[in-house]
This record gives C-alpha cells, structure tokens and sequence, in this order.
C-alpha cells in the first residue's frame, strides 16, 4: 500500500473507531431506556446494564485479539461492524419478548423484588451483551489494521486507537441522552446506530477489498429489523387507551385513559411496567375516589383552618393531581395559590394536553425542566405546604431528595406552622422505607413525623409541620368540620392506621449515607412475605 | 411508590349477615354506618364469640380500608368456625385483591362446599380468578428462576469462553510484513 493509500486508510479507521466508540455509548444508554418500562431505571438496573457491555466488551476484546492475528483484520473489522449493526437493529423488535420471558404479565409490585434485580440482569445479556461482543472487536481489529497499514508502533497505535474510540464514545453519550433518545425516540436511535455500523462495516469491507459479499448478509439482517414490529413498551390492558406517548430525555411517558363518562380518568405513567402511575385526572376537580393517597394532600388546609391565600409547592408535580385535588377541597375562604416542580418539560406539556393542568398564571406557576431540590435551593419564598412527591419509574424515590440535607431545605422553604407532605410507598407503618424516610424528615425538622395509612392503598402519607404541634387521633387539633375530607379521617384513626414517629439521634438518610434503594427492595420482600403469611388454619 | 388501587377492592356491598345482626355486632355495624371505625373496631373487638368477633371486625376493617388487617381478622373467625360461609366469601375475596392466590383457592373451593346454591356462581367466579391468581404465581416464579438461570448461564458460558480464548496465543496468519520496530500484538487493553 503506497503512502496516500496507508494516509486514507488510516484516516477510515479512524471515523469507523470513533463511530464505533460512539456506537457502544448510544448502546448502553438506550439500553437502559429500552429496559424502564419493565424493570425502571434503579441503580440496579444501570449496574446490570452497564455490567453486562463491560462483560461483552471485555469478551469482545479477546475476541478481537484473535481475529487480529488473521491474514485479513479489515475484513474481519467489517465483519464485526455488521454483525454489531445487525445485533443493534434488532433490539427494539426483540425488547418486548425478551423482558416479557422474564418478566411475565401479571406480576405486581409487591411480588417484583427479585424480578427487577435478576430479570433485568438477565434481559441485559441476553439483548446487550451480543451487540457490544461485536463492538467490542472493534477497538482491537483496528489497531492491529493501523499497526500493519502504518507501521506505527503498537502502542502508538492503541492509544491513537483508545483516543479516537473515547471521543467517539464521548460524544455517543452527550448525543444520545440530548438529542437521539428525544428525537428520535429508541427505536429509530438504535436503527441509527445499527445503520452508521452498516455503513462502517461497508467502508471496513471497502478497504479490505474483499473477495466475497457473504459480509453483506449481516446487513440485510440489519435491515430486516427495521421492517419488524419497533418498540412500543409494556402492552396497555383490555380497558385501557393510549391517548399519547413520548419519549422524553428522562423517560418513556404516556397518558392512558379507562372508564367513560363520569367514571372516566386518566393516568400518567412513567415507565410504569406494574399496576402503578404517576398521575391520575378525573373530569372534576376534588377529591378523587377512596384509595387515592393525593386526597390526604388536602388535610393540612383544614387542619390549619387556612383563609386567603394557601402557598403550595409541589415538587413532583407530574401532571398536576395534587394541585386538582386541593383546588377542589380548599376550606371556604381559602384559594390556592399553587407553585409546582417538574423535573421532565414533557410531562407537563402532556399534562396541559390531556389531564388538565393550568398554564402558568397568576395563580398556577410550573417550573419544569428542574429538579426538586436544585429548584428548591434557587427559590427563597416560604410555603404554607409543600408537597414531596418525587417518585421515579414504579417505586424509585431519588436518594438526593429523602436526605436529611434535602428534608433541612425543604424545612426552611415553610413559613411557621407550615406543612410538609410526603407520599411513601409502602406496605406497612413500620415498612423500612417509611420509616426511614419519616425518621429522617423528623430529623430535619425536630419534631414528630404523623403517619396515616392512606385506605384502599399501599401509601403512607407523612406530616411535618414547622414549630407547631401535630394533631392526633383524640386531639383537639384533629377533628374536622363534618364534610368529604374529614371522611378521610375517621378509616385513619383506628389502631395500627397511624403513628407518631419520633425523630431518632441520627438520621437514616444522608447525602453521605444514603441506602433508600436497597431499603426498597426489603420493602417489596416484606410486602410479598406479609401476603405470604396469611394461611388457612 | 403511586400505587394503583389494590384490586377492584373499592367497597363492593358488604352485606353483613342477618343472623348477626344483633348485640355487639349490630353495634359495629352501626359505626361503620357512621363512619366511626375506631369505635365500631372497639366493638367488634369486644365481642366474645371468636365467629362473630371475626365476622366483626372484618367487616370493619374491610370498609376502612384495612385489607391484609381484614383479612387476618376473617381468617381467625375461620378457626373458630371453618365452615362460616360469609367468612368464607369474605376472606376469598380479600384474598383474590391481595393477590394471595392460593390461599384465596382453598378458600373458594371450601366455600363451594358451604355455599347456598344462589352463591355458587360468586365462588365459582372466584375461584376462576384465584386460579388465574395462581398461575400468575407459578409464571413469577418460573420468571425469577428462569432470570436466575440464564444470567448465571450466559456469565459462566461467557466466562468459560474467554478463559479457553484467552488461553490460545493468536498466532499471525498475516503475510503482511510487520514493521520491524513493533514488538507487541495489537490490542486494547
């Protein structure tokens, strides 16, 4: 090969390194996007992702070490290029089957526990693991393809090589978290993907002058996906309609609709794959039917016989339920003056088309785009309640806001007397995350957390207040003015329905120390154990 | 966690027992009717006869939307009286919402036994949704040892495969000549 020849071939390599590189990245990352709707987006979820294209690759690169000795390691570059393209374009055909075999219809949250942490791992090989073992061939076919076309030294060569496969990778995972996955959604972000390596590999099969076409087949593989059925998450129920769905950069959203006329509502889910949501919007403002935890949102107005304007602050504001919730339960003479934070600019603008959340006025203001705390942080005006609903996916309450840090912020964002609500999931007043988190906010705040099992449900919804006593069950403090919220009451005031959580000498949670995940897993095992232990005698 | 409602639970109409509905029981009853648990638990807590006290308080607790606490309290009024057909009834359903399928079975087939002919197409319709309960159950459980197996298989196989790859020196089939100066096969690390 005379020299402009080596200079041209050098410099393929070098686009098909970096597109590879990149490649990998739009693999991993939309990797664990393909897998939310089942088994949601947990730190366990990304450590079997991640686990799994670390595995593949290393296997890769051994791969790729023995094929480097070969008479031809272009050709097996391109090779390994279409056998990646082939195995990427299939992943949103094959993510429904492939997660629905290990994690059949039918399964509840209560019973997922294990599910979520083994299926995903599982999922991940068997979707993952095949593309990356191919991308992972790559890095080490096309330094031995640089070694042999340039003479460089091997080193040179591999660090030149890891140089390129980096950036490649670098710019993969800014472009896909903000522009692909938005954009284009997953499937097309994988058929992208799949076609740049196609087309890699055609180029590597180019410069190795091959002298069959049988590399080609791969890519009529590749293609063939695309004709195939494309993703579309966890199939819907027979009552159900799909109204809308998104992808947006941090999830998978979309509005379902059950019921007709005034048993009509909606939900909003967030890479739900269990009978859970984010949301839920019925026609009229208020409360909504029993079971649904938003309605005890509306206690602290009464309780603190609000008049004038009540300051609301929802952080998590999904599509609005809390503020819907209070705006038709206010007391008399009271209005809602209601501030939200939404972490996803998307969710609201579906939320504005289908559940009937206010643009921004005088008395509504969203701030979305933003996470709750950072949000928090920014904003020094004082609330007469603030609302912490800050879940992810079914179950996945982000450490970062249930720390004794965050509970401390949120404390002094409350005027005097001022509320904050929590909704937790969990099964059971003494359920470890409850307790956890209640502990923890009591922490923050130097008084008692109030915990009410909500009726109908697996929510416990807990109270602070700043610097003012707490009302209980027999307290004059408690009972309510006859009417549909002090109905809320009365199922909370038999034993085992409420408690007063004192605040511990240290809290459980911290921004240092913080094991929420790992007590949610314990929350699901104990929830499928109480199920378990109720027994014919 | 926002949870779905536990299962079509929402206050199907409880009627109570006519062959109850006196003394202590009635009393319970007619808190409910109020909206008073805590008092109506009292009472129903009170009662001496462990079938009525069951019956009791799992009438109160179901409609205060206590389901595992409803469902405990039926299943001990059924020691006292295994073959109380509303207890029965009651604890199948409770059983059906919490999704224990194979104890909301047993309780539908012995409540088959028990149960006055109009109430044989209700057992039988939750005895069919207990069934589908159960192999739901047996489908999770094949799932997770399904997930078990192939992760463990897929790492070990892929272990195995790198181990015997790794140990295979590449020898050059190349009939490329190799620079002079390179001493080293190329490859990441």
């Amino acid at each position: 090969m005379g020299k402009p020849d080596s200079r041209r071939g050098s410099l393929g390599l070098f686009v098909i390194v970096v597109l590879a590189g990149a490649g990998t990245m739009i693999v991993e990352l939309a990797a664990v996007r393909v897998l939310a709707p089942w088994f949601g987006t947990s730190a366990a979820v990304w450590t079997n992702v991640i686990g799994v294209v670390l595995f593949a690759l290393a296997f890769g690169y051994l791969v790729g070490a023995q094929l480097a000795a070969r008479e031809r390691p272009q050709a097996s570059l391109a090779l390994a290029l279409f056998a990646g393209a082939a195995f990427t374009a299939w992943l949103p055909s094959l993510a429904g089957p492939v997660a629905g075999f290990f994690l059949p219809s039918g399964v509840t949250l209560a019973r997922a526990g294990d599910l979520l942490i083994w299926g995903s791992l599982a999922t991940s090989f068997a979707l993952f693991a095949p593309a990356a073992l191919a991308l992972g061939c790559v890095g080490p076919l096309a330094v031995e393809c640089l070694h042999r076309q340039s003479g460089e030294h091997a080193g040179s060569a591999g660090g030149r090589v890891l140089c390129a496969s980096t950036l490649g990778s670098l710019a993969g995972t800014f472009g896909t978290t903000h522009y692909l996955l938005p954009t284009l959604g997953i499937a097309w972000t994988f058929y992208l993907a799949a076609a740049v390596m196609a087309s890699l590999g055609v180029l590597s099969w180019w410069l190795a002058r091959p002298r069959s076409t049988l590399g080609a087949l791969p890519l009529l593989l590749a293609g063939s996906a695309v004709l195939g059925h494309g993703y579309g998450g966890p199939q819907l129920g027979e009552d159900t309609r799909l109204l809308e769905s998104i992808q947006s950069p941090y999830q998978f959203v979309r509005v379902v609709e059950r019921g007709e006329g005034e048993q009509l509502s909606r939900q909003l889910q967030v890479n739900e794959g269990f009978d859970s949501y984010q949301s839920v919007w019925q026609p009229q403002p208020g409360l909504l039917p029993p079971g649904y935890y938003y309605n005890y949102f509306a206690l602290p107005a009464w309780w603190s016989h609000a008049e004038g304007d009540w300051s609301l602050l929802v952080l998590g504001l999904g599509a609005g339920t809390a503020w819907r919730v209070l705006e038709g339960t206010m007391p008399e003479g009271a209005h809602l003056d209601a501030h939200g934070v939404e972490i996803d600019p998307l969710v609201v603008s579906l939320a504005r088309r289908w559940m009937d959340l206010p643009e921004d006025g005088e008395n509504h203001r969203t701030l979305a785009g933003w996470d709750a705390r950072a949000a928090l942080s920014r904003d020094e005006r004082k609330f007469d309640q603030i609302i912490l609903d800050t879940y992810a996916n079914q179950m996945e309450v982000p450490p970062h806001l249930s720390s004794v840090e965050f509970f401390e912020l949120v404390e002094a964002r409350l005027t005097p007397g001022g509320w904050l609500s929590i909704n937790i999931g969990g099964f059971a007043l003494d359920d470890p995350v409850v307790s956890a988190i209640a502990e923890t906010a009591a922490v923050a705040f130097g008084s008692e957390a109030l915990l009410l099992r909500v009726p109908f449900s697996r929510n416990v919804v807990a109270y602070l207040r700043r610097g003012v006593p707490l009302p209980t069950p027999g307290s004059s403090t408690w009972a309510l003015p006859d009417g549909d919220v002090s109905a809320l009451l009365a199922p909370c005031e038999m034993e085992g329905r409420w408690a007063l959580m004192e605040p511990p000498v240290v809290a459980p949670l911290s921004d240092d120390r913080n094991a929420i995940e790992t007590l949610q897993r314990r929350s699901l095992e104990l929830a499928a154990a109480q199920i378990a232990a109720h027994k014919l005698r | 966690m926002r949870a779905a409602l536990l299962g079509s639970v929402l206050l199907t109409v409880l009627a109570f027992p006519a062959f109850t509905s006196q003394g202590g029981v009635a009393e319970a009853v007619r808190w409910v009717g109020e909206g008073r648990y805590a008092q109506a638990l009292d009472a129903a807590t009170k009662l001496g006869s462990a079938q009525e006290r069951g019956q009791a308080q799992l009438y109160v607790l179901h409609h205060a939307g206590a389901l595992n606490e409803a469902l405990e309290a039926g299943l001990r009024g059924l020691d006292a009286a295994p073959d109380d057909a509303w207890l029965l009834d009651r604890c199948a359903y409770l059983a059906i919402s919490l999704g224990a399928g194979s104890l909301a079975r047993e309780l539908c087939i012995r409540l088959e036994e028990h149960a006055t002919p109009e109430a044989w197409e209700a057992a039988a319709w939750m005895l069919d949704e207990a069934e589908a309960l159960e192999a739901d159950r047996t489908a999770e459980a094949l799932a997770l040892s399904r997930a078990r197996w192939s992760a463990a298989l897929f790492g070990l196989a892929s272990l195995v495969l790198m181990a015997w790859w790794g140990r295979r020196s590449p020898h050059s089939k190349s009939s490329t000549p190799r620079a002079p100066s390179v001493s080293v096969d190329g490859g990441m690390p």
